[in-house]
């Protein structure tokens, strides 16, 4: 059968992971002193605000350059899309999929990710649901992997300071680009992948339980 | 389902969460906003060819700053064309208009400079030139083939040069001064007529204030070298200059105004057609051998050049065109004179080499008047030339010898002056030589002043140090006057300027009237005379020598009025004056003299000059009253004579005698004198012996002195005179009392008494035996004098024997001492007393001899005393 800690009258912290009777909704945690709730308040709002700042923010991220390499006094600020067709020109296609991958298509696929999970709950659909909880998990774990980006424009911008022989800036898409990856991983932090389920045990008759 | 239906609480206000977005969406639109605020506008501009452009790379660059990028390379419909998109920087979007221009920059490497090193790397880029801020917008343009003039919106200064043609003077450039780059040239154009070429140049605001309204620019580009028989010139920009070309301008002119923007000033093809000068006429009225560039001189200074050298249409003159530095505009008169100066080949210096190869050069001699620019020049070089510093002569002379113009005028071998011409007189008689002194040595010039013909060598062998004389090396080969100012009567400076005329004499030795006029040192030097025979080899000039350094000369020779000497007189240098007295001997010191006797050979001379040149030498014995100058001395033959100072007297000997000229005179042994002749008089029956009796030997010259002539014999016992063996005869004397007389009669033999010292004693005895002149006395044996003569005594009754005992021995001798003849072999035989055989020594067993003895006390002999000697 399908039951919750719900539906048996448990909550946990979310902090310290104490369960706690369903009865101490409201009041704070005996252990860790925080405030107990059922579900994760207003997680759907905010993740959906976060989501929609960070796909905002995926815009400059992508139509503004993230890196300036110039070599011997040669050479354009790229963006993300422009260092990746480089990459291509160059042949380098692998390090090219690489790029396009971690900085282009994981990011798409989060911020779609999130919004499908987001729909799951608002609109009640009780499809798939295993498969959205592994969709959230890939989510969740492949969020910090966009940052290689950023990673690669820290260290280059740091190291690769030859004066006019080359020379590699960081641009303000980076910048752009971080604050979305960083945006998204707390998006789909405050998804409370729980409220898939309460849908679910709505329908089989534990509506009181998840009732708020 | 529950019973109690939660109160639920909705809020009305949607979450703060919600800023998160819109602050995002604030932020990006920001960015973004941004980024696309920088992008530029879009201009299309057509080129020819796309060769350097590259889209997305190739920039457009104004100042050096990037201010566009070529977006999209498009060809034309009609594939002639390239269309640039190009994207130009925001700040841009106001110039372009109208007129504002794109054109390609591809690297260019020169000499003159790198442009557009960068373009190596990033290849060409697009120069852009705004229009101007008023104009029509436009966004379309076409691009032009080559730079177009920088707008000359700089500080500096814009100059427009003209020039007839570009040379290798092309953009970029530079303009130098003193090979520094002050700026360069922006453009150059064909102005509109075609017949000049405009070069538009930029100088740096920093050099603006050398440009005056008439600094004059000229060509420097490349290597120029110009070469004639007169020069050659090469004229060398810098490196950068060589090869770029360049422009280099004058010196300012500090007087002139500053040169205003877009002045236009002249460009001279050359340096040298860039130099200023007034522009003369000068016409030469036979063709002449002259160049261009020739060089126009006034007293070796130059003042200008040929420009242009042009025949007349009859071809029978020269028409030349020169000039002349502005400054020498005041040598431009009326009377000034122009002339073809040709170098003259002369080995006198070397320095004059570069002007043989500078060639012919125009001298101008000024003249006075009013100014002129028009003159004819003159066939030759004038044959007097002024100088307008320095002092005139003139020399009149029967020869020219070897002077020539320029041939110096030296005093003390110095070139106070110069030979400035020469000609001969109206007569023809003579010849005028114009010459010049410097101002500065103008007092040289007096009115005593003797000149003498200095050329060539003058090989007086004097032998002083080999005198091979020249006035100075110059002078031999040019030719040189020199003069003195002879010593003793210099005026006053006032009489230096009178004369200007003078004679010039042949030589040295004329002009110095053999010397006596030379010397300087003659007014102050000791003057001596000195008598003699004859000059011998003696003559002005030589030398008078103590101990072998010259302490005078000979100033003059003269023949005494009676004929029958000559008085020498010298000059003492006043340093040395202190060595004559009056015991000052003089002698000849000419030749060699060779003194050979058996004890010793001497060869003299005073000195290789003196060998050969003659001179005097003198020596002072001992310290004596100074003589007064011009004291008569004598002048011996040689430096023995001069020590005998001999005394002639006659002594006349039976013949028969032999007896040769320099046998020597003695006296006790001592030479006294030298026989200087013998003569034979009366007819064979005498000889008149010349005797020269030396100093020492004056005492002689007495009546009663005695001569005889000393023969050499050889004995058993020995040789008397043995060096009369080999040196002949000589002859002794013996000083009588009396008055002083010249003439004697020699006496046959020497005389059997001779008063020598100690004591002389007469023996009378009844035979000789074998006693001779020189056979000795003995006491005890000891030798203690000897037997000086022996004579029969007047009526032959006894043999006068004389005998000299030694001074020492005097004393010997007794009042009554017994004398004994000791000669020979005395042989006692008797037959109880055996042999007795007795001899006082071999020498007397030969030679024989007399020994004496004496009682111990009585009265010592004393001379003139006579024993007796009883029996042999």
């Amino acid at each position: 059968m399908q039951h919750s800690a719900l539906t048996q009258g448990i909550i946990i912290c979310h902090r310290c992971a104490k369960t706690a009777g369903i009865q101490q909704d409201g009041e704070t945690c005996p252990r860790c002193g925080t405030r107990l709730h059922r579900r994760k308040l207003h997680s759907v709002a905010y993740t959906w605000a976060l989501l929609l700042a960070s796909m905002i923010m995926l815009i400059p991220a992508n139509i503004l350059p993230i890196m300036t390499f110039k070599a011997l006094g040669k050479g354009d600020p790229a963006t993300i899309m422009q260092g990746v067709l480089q990459l291509v020109d160059h042949g380098l296609l692998g390090i090219a999929l690489v790029v396009l991958t971690a900085s282009i298509i994981i990011p798409l696929l989060k911020i779609i990710g999130l919004i499908i999970l987001l729909l799951t709950v608002q609109l009640g659909w009780t499809t798939n649901m295993r498969q959205k909880m592994l969709m959230y998990h890939f989510v969740e774990w492949i969020g910090r992997w966009s940052m290689l980006d950023i990673f690669v424009v820290a260290i280059l911008g740091a190291i690769v300071q030859l004066g006019s022989l080359a020379s590699v800036t960081g641009n303000t898409g980076a910048t752009a680009f971080a604050v979305s990856v960083i945006l998204t991983m707390l998006a789909a932090n405050c998804f409370d992948t729980r409220l898939i389920w309460d849908k679910h045990l709505e329908k089989i008759g534990y509506a009181d339980h998840v009732g708020r | 389902m529950s019973d109690h239906d939660p109160i639920i609480t909705r809020r009305h206000l949607p979450s703060a969460i919600w800023f998160l977005p819109l602050l995002a969406a604030i932020i990006a639109g920001w960015l973004v906003y941004k980024n696309y605020d920088g992008k530029g506008v879009l201009v299309e501009v057509v080129f020819d060819s796309a060769s350097g452009l590259e889209a997305n790379k190739t920039k457009v660059f104004y100042r050096g700053l990037p201010t566009g990028v070529v977006k999209e390379l498009k060809i034309d419909k009609d594939l002639r064309r390239i269309k640039a998109l190009i994207e130009m920087v925001p700040q841009t979007a106001d110039s372009l208009t109208k007129n504002a221009q794109f054109w390609l920059v591809k690297p260019q490497v020169s000499l003159s400079g790198v442009r557009g090193l960068e373009t190596l790397l990033s290849g060409s880029y697009i120069s852009f030139q705004p229009g101007d801020l008023s104009g029509e917008f436009k966004r379309s343009f076409e691009a032009l083939d080559q730079p177009p003039p920088p707008i000359k919106n700089s500080d500096g200064l814009y100059l427009t040069l003209t020039s007839d043609s570009a040379r290798s003077v092309y953009q970029g450039a530079k303009v130098y001064f003193r090979d520094i780059e002050v700026g360069e040239v922006l453009s150059h154009a064909l102005s509109p007529d075609g017949k000049k070429v405009l070069i538009e140049t930029y100088i740096e605001p920093r050099f603006t204030y050398l440009i005056k309204s008439n600094t004059r620019f000229w060509n420097a580009s490349g290597i120029r070298i110009k070469a004639d028989l007169s020069k050659v010139d090469i004229q060398i920009g810098s490196l950068a200059s060589i090869i770029a070309g360049g422009i280099h301008f004058s010196a300012p002119d500090e007087t002139a105004d500053p040169a205003s923007n877009s002045q236009i000033l002249p460009l001279y093809d050359d340096y040298e057609a860039a130099q200023d000068g007034i522009e003369v006429l000068l016409r030469f009225p036979g063709a002449t051998e002259l160049t261009e560039g020739a060089s126009v001189q006034s007293r070796g200074i130059k003042i200008g050049r040929v420009k242009q050298v042009t025949l007349t249409d009859d071809f029978k003159s020269m028409d030349t065109v020169l000039l002349i530095d502005p400054r020498a505009q005041d040598l431009l008169k009326e009377g000034s004179r122009f002339w073809l100066q040709k170098p003259e080949l002369s080995l006198e210096h070397l320095d004059q080499l570069s002007e043989l190869l500078r060639g012919s050069y125009i001298e101008l001699e000024p003249g006075q008047g009013a100014e002129k620019l028009s003159f004819t020049a003159l066939d030759i070089a004038p044959a007097k030339r002024q100088l307008s510093m320095g002092k005139a002569i003139q020399l009149r002379t029967g020869q020219l010898g070897s002077v020539s113009k320029g041939s110096p005028i030296l005093y003390r071998q110095l070139p106070v002056g110069e030979v400035l011409s020469y000609e001969l007189d109206k007569t023809g008689k003579e010849v005028i030589i114009h010459a010049a002194i410097e101002q500065r040595y103008s007092y040289l010039i007096q009115t005593n002043s003797r000149f003498w013909n200095a050329s060539g060598i003058n090989f007086t062998a004097n032998f002083d140090g080999l005198a091979l004389r020249t006035e100075s090396a110059a002078a031999l080969l040019r030719g040189g006057i020199a003069f003195f100012n002879p010593a003793g009567n210099r005026k006053s400076n006032s009489t230096t300027s009178t004369k200007n005329t003078y004679p010039l004499y042949a030589d040295y030795h004329q002009a110095s009237e053999q010397g006596a006029l030379t010397d300087q040192h003659l007014q102050n030097a000791f003057k001596i005379r000195l008598r003699a025979l004859e000059t011998g080899s003696l003559k002005a000039g030589d030398p008078i020598l103590y101990k072998q350094i010259r302490v005078g000369k000979i100033v003059q020779a003269t023949l005494n009025k009676d004929g029958k000497g000559v008085t020498l007189y010298g000059s003492i240098d006043p340093t040395y004056s202190h060595l004559i007295n009056e015991s000052s001997r003089f002698w000849n010191a000419s030749g060699i003299k060779a003194d050979f006797s058996l004890r010793h050979l001497s060869v003299r001379t005073e000195s290789l000059e003196t060998l050969v040149s003659g001179g005097i030498a003198f020596d002072t014995d001992y310290a004596a009253d100074p003589v007064k100058p011009n004291h008569l001395f004598t002048l011996y033959s040689d430096r023995t004579t001069s020590i005998q100072q001999p005394l002639g007297v006659q002594v006349t000997f039976a013949a028969g005698k032999n007896i040769q000229p320099h046998a020597d005179v003695r006296f006790k042994g001592q030479i006294i004198g030298k026989v200087a002749t013998v003569d034979v008089t009366n007819e064979g029956k005498a000889l008149r012996v010349n005797i020269d009796l030396f100093r020492d030997g004056h005492f002689l010259a007495r009546q009663n002195s005695l001569f005889w002539i000393v023969e050499p014999a050889i004995r058993l016992s020995g040789i008397d005179n043995p060096a009369g063996i080999l040196t002949g005869n000589y002859i002794e004397a013996l000083p009588g009392e009396g008055q002083a007389t010249f003439s004697f009669s020699g006496l046959p033999k020497p005389p059997a008494f001779q008063n020598k010292s100690g004591l002389n004693l007469t023996i009378h005895s009844p035979a000789l035996g074998s006693l001779y002149k020189g056979s000795p006395l003995f006491y005890r044996q000891v030798p203690v004098g000897s037997v000086t003569g022996f004579d029969l005594n007047d009526k032959g009754e006894h043999v006068n024997i004389f005998i000299n005992i030694k001074p020492e021995y005097a004393l010997l001798v007794r009042h009554n001492s017994e004398f004994k003849n000791v000669s020979g072999v005395k042989i006692d035989f008797s037959l109880f007393g055996g042999i007795n055989f007795q001899a006082d020594s071999l020498e007397t067993m030969i030679g024989g001899g007399i020994s004496f003895t004496s009682p111990a006390d009585s009265k010592p002999a004393e001379s003139g005393d006579v024993f007796i000697i009883d029996e042999m």
